[in-house]
């Protein structure tokens, strides 16, 4: 099972998440990575979110995104989440829903399936509405990163 | 039979075909080169292949219920990719997808999948026709290293 603990520290919870555009979201998500040296250059892995972006939609309804990208420039599997005041932030151009839960996945591409487990983690804990609204009543991110911790699949 | 009626004639044509080893001027140097560029092209398309496999399986997890319309575009380019492969090559991809990845690349001698090292004389024989690309440690396809990547690599740690 995979350890959600070691990959989500508490300083990779982002409350109150800003930006006005799909960009600027998806950077300010991946800051902590590259505060940690988990990315080597965020501008190209900003660039390979946005080119899995257009791929297929990683926003799913209810107001939640999984924005995850392979990328040379990611040295290991990471994750960052980031939660936004409602109405929320416009991730999709095309999706007219807002979102307030996104959970950002660095993968490295010398492992490009090693996400899937984590992606099948969170995609299980985004399922059950009641878990999404604790997690936006998180007041800390340590609480945040407790309250993701503690699902157990 | 008709192997050991060769072997009594003293033919000098091999006799299992498939252990049959090109020497390196087997081929004109313009036919090697195409058929260098076929095999880069190959393992291109199984690596975008890959790919779109993976973008597939990753929004079964995430879109359970309500796939977005992407996804039936998707599934046609791997329709599409998958015709430009050999039936022979994609078997051999089929069969090690089903436990990781088919195709990896190369880079400075070293398979991405295994993270091994991939013999010098492996590399040149790869590269001169005489074996397929193919990692000699965990038996995924390789993209070998262009001369355009070296000098990118290069300059990056320049």
């Amino acid at each position: 099972m995979i350890d959600v603990k070691a990959l989500l520290p508490k300083d990779h919870v982002i409350l109150n998440l800003t930006g006005s555009s799909r960009r600027q979201i998806l950077a300010a998500l991946a800051a902590p990575l590259d505060r940690d040296a988990v990315i080597t250059d965020l501008d190209r892995f900003v660039d390979d979110l946005e080119c899995r972006e257009n791929e297929i939609t990683t926003q799913v309804a209810d107001g939640i995104a999984f924005p995850h990208a392979r990328s040379p420039a990611v040295r290991r599997l990471a994750l960052t989440v980031g939660i936004a005041e409602a109405p929320g932030l416009f991730l999709n151009p095309a999706v007219s829903e807002a979102c307030r839960v996104f959970f950002l996945i660095a993968v490295p591409s010398f492992a490009p399936t090693a996400h899937l487990p984590l992606l099948q983690r969170l995609a299980d804990f985004a399922h059950e509405p009641k878990r999404i609204l604790k997690l936006l009543a998180s007041k800390t991110p340590a609480q945040a990163s407790r309250c993701l911790v503690s699902f157990k699949g | 039979m008709a192997v050991l009626a060769r072997r009594r004639r003293g033919s000098v044509a091999p006799v299992w075909p498939g252990l049959r080893i090109k020497q390196a001027d087997a081929y004109p140097k313009g036919r090697r080169r195409a058929k260098d560029e076929l095999m880069r092209e190959t393992v291109t398309a199984m690596l975008e292949l890959q790919e779109l496999e993976i973008i597939l399986e990753e929004s079964k997890i995430v879109h359970r219920t309500d796939p977005p319309r992407q996804m039936a575009e998707i599934q046609q380019r791997i329709v599409e990719l998958r015709r430009q492969i050999p039936d022979r090559l994609l078997r051999r991809y089929d069969g090690h997808r089903r436990t990781g990845l088919g195709a990896v690349q190369e880079a400075a001698g070293l398979c991405r999948g295994c993270n091994l090292n991939v013999p010098q004389g492996d590399l040149n024989r790869m590269k001169n026709d005489q074996m397929h690309w193919i990692c000699p440690n965990c038996g995924r396809f390789l993209l070998l290293e262009s001369e355009e990547d070296k000098e990118e690599a290069g300059s990056q740690e320049a």
